[in-house]
């Protein structure tokens, strides 16, 4: 998903967005813009997720909400892309949400809702505010009772410092949420080594290529991909484990002895 | 001791196809258990710090501190912690820590901070000691916080500088 | 006679007022800080002073308990005013207690309350007690 192009009219106004006063009139347009254009990034990463238990609807909410703090934070002048910045930015973002749902069995789904909102509000009024929000500036801006947000504040320190294995721990026979965070940790981290991985794909012969995009950047089963490539699921197992070894050990050659 | 560095890690390996080693059930109920990660037996109930409590244990209170150590990618070690940082669990911190820091200096050293719910000005001592160690060593310490209760001391100490902070493991810079 | 608004009575409001009174062991201080952060919360101060007010209380209790007799008590008040919290929190000692005021722990405490102070004095028919006495605003000073 080499989306670059298809964003390419957005990069002047990242720039502009970050150079505009806390205060500047401009800026919610131009967020709005921002945030509708970057949209299938979001999108994008919150179907990578699909399939974990939780509404798409949700997952792409939590996901913009992680493109709104990619967008807030981006600093163009410190060099680097934004999709290198935002991806992580977003993907975190699901994550936490990820990890958050293991209070699914003891919150209200209310609660739940009110989490991720509150969790935007913050960061929206500590923008506009120019320092940490209080409860009554949260409820106003959710239209919300202040009961609610304390509620909902509470919650989120309550539910954070308890045992993720342990909540999960009364459905026997369930992955556990260490379980659900490890994979999605380790699909994440692939985000991480496209940069370094791009030389070495551009070094792959291009049926190879292919295969390894589809199957980790395009999150395609293998049974999908043979079919699109027009080998047989064996076949493509085999040249994705061959592939992946040559990578691996070309990534980190010192660990090889492990 | 576990070797907490040895376990390499299939970085591409998606889903069931690869399970060598699932996650364990770790013996104290709030740590954070990951796939690869090796649990710290972490030294007995009792603080380490003499206690001027002579009344009845503390059985009766959960005072908890989930400690694991992982290795998410090559070349990089990760202590999860979870719970409350204060004066009677920053000992634990720091012995897991001190651990962490004494292997092998080529690994950066990851310190997710995501599960704590609170940090006091002990745990801060904690992180600070490591951070110098970390400089005097000339290796990289990145801290991985999101929440308030984590942030917001190590700005109004004026630490944060002292690490590298990251709203995300994903976000750590490569070597 | 009309209904008069508090803001019309003669006297200040008097502030709401808590008081916890705990063992004095560490393993009891989240339960304190809690308090503080709760308190902070319904008074509606931003979130930052919310958590600036509970790691203050934190290791005020936590260097108290530190040099409390043992087998004695923590005692906490709050005062809650409409944009500030007074904290008082106390522990009887020996006789030869002193606070240290040079450490890290007291360097943060200065720096997360508005105002700090330490009073050494008898209580209860004469035995020796220290008292950290805070305040902390509901937000930013202006």
């Amino acid at each position: 998903m080499t989306a670059d192009p298809e964003y390419a009219h957005l990069t002047p106004l990242l720039e502009e967005y970050s150079g505009l006063e806390p205060d500047d009139p401009r800026r919610e347009e131009l967020r709005d813009r921002l945030v509708t254009g970057y949209l299938p990034v979001a999108q994008h990463i919150a179907r990578r997720f699909n399939h974990r238990g939780e509404p798409l609807d949700d997952l792409v909410q939590v996901a913009t909400v992680g493109l709104i703090n990619a967008i807030d934070r981006f600093d163009p002048g410190k060099g680097g892309e934004f999709f290198s910045f935002a991806v992580p930015t977003i993907s975190g973002e699901v994550r936490r949400h990820f990890r958050d749902q293991s209070w699914s069995m003891r919150v209200p789904r209310r609660l739940k809702d009110m989490h991720v909102s509150i969790n935007g509000a913050v960061s929206e009024l500590s923008q506009t505010l120019g320092r940490s929000p209080k409860p009554s500036e949260i409820a106003r801006h959710l239209d919300l009772p202040v009961n609610e947000v304390l509620e909902g504040l509470e919650a989120a320190e309550a539910y954070r410092s308890s045992s993720l294995d342990e909540m999960l721990s009364s459905e026997d026979g369930s992955a556990t949420v260490g379980e659900l965070v490890g994979d999605a940790d380790a699909e994440l981290d692939r985000v991480d080594y496209r940069e370094s991985l791009r030389p070495l794909l551009a070094e792959l012969a291009p049926r190879e290529r292919t295969i390894v995009m589809l199957r980790f950047f395009g999150n395609r089963t293998q049974t999908q991909i043979a079919s699109e490539v027009g080998i047989s699921q064996m076949h493509v197992s085999r040249l994705l484990a061959q592939t992946l070894t040559r990578l691996r050990d070309r990534l980190d050659p010192g660990e090889r002895a492990l | 001791m576990v070797d907490s560095h040895g376990s390499r890690h299939d970085t591409y390996r998606s889903g069931p196809e690869g399970s060598p080693s699932r996650p364990r059930r770790c013996a104290r109920p709030s740590s954070v258990v990951r796939p690869h990660t090796e649990v710290i037996p972490l030294p007995g109930s009792a603080p380490a710090e003499p206690s001027r409590d002579d009344g009845a244990p503390d059985q009766d209170l959960l005072v908890d501190l989930g400690v694991a150590v992982s290795s998410p990618r090559a070349g990089l070690t990760v202590l999860t912690v979870r719970g409350e940082v204060d004066a009677l669990t920053a000992p634990r911190l720091a012995t897991a820590l001190d651990e962490l820091m004494s292997g092998p200096d080529d690994h950066r050293v990851a310190l997710d901070l995501q599960g704590v719910t609170f940090l006091a000005s002990s745990g801060l001592g904690v992180l600070i000691d490591t951070a110098r160690r970390a400089a005097r060593d000339d290796r990289t310490l990145v801290v991985v916080a999101t929440a308030r209760a984590v942030l917001r001391p190590l700005e109004v100490t004026g630490s944060a500088q002292l690490f590298t902070v990251v709203p995300d493991l994903t976000a750590i810079p490569g070597p | 006679m009309p209904q008069q608004e508090p803001s019309s009575a003669p006297a200040e409001p008097r502030a709401a007022s808590v008081e916890i009174r705990t063992a004095a062991r560490a393993a009891l201080i989240p339960t304190v800080r809690a308090v503080a952060s709760d308190l902070a919360a319904r008074a509606d101060f931003d979130l930052d002073a919310i958590s600036d007010l509970r790691m203050a209380v934190d290791e005020a209790c936590a260097t108290l308990v530190g040099l409390a007799e043992p087998g004695s008590s923590l005692r906490c008040t709050f005062d809650v005013h409409d944009e500030r919290i007074d904290v008082a929190a106390q522990v009887l000692t020996g006789a030869d207690a002193t606070l240290p005021t040079d450490s890290f722990g007291w360097r943060v405490l200065q720096t997360l309350a508005d105002q700090v102070a330490v009073e050494t004095g008898a209580v209860d028919g004469g035995r020796p007690a220290l008292t950290i006495r805070l305040h902390k605003l509901a937000g930013p000073a202006l």
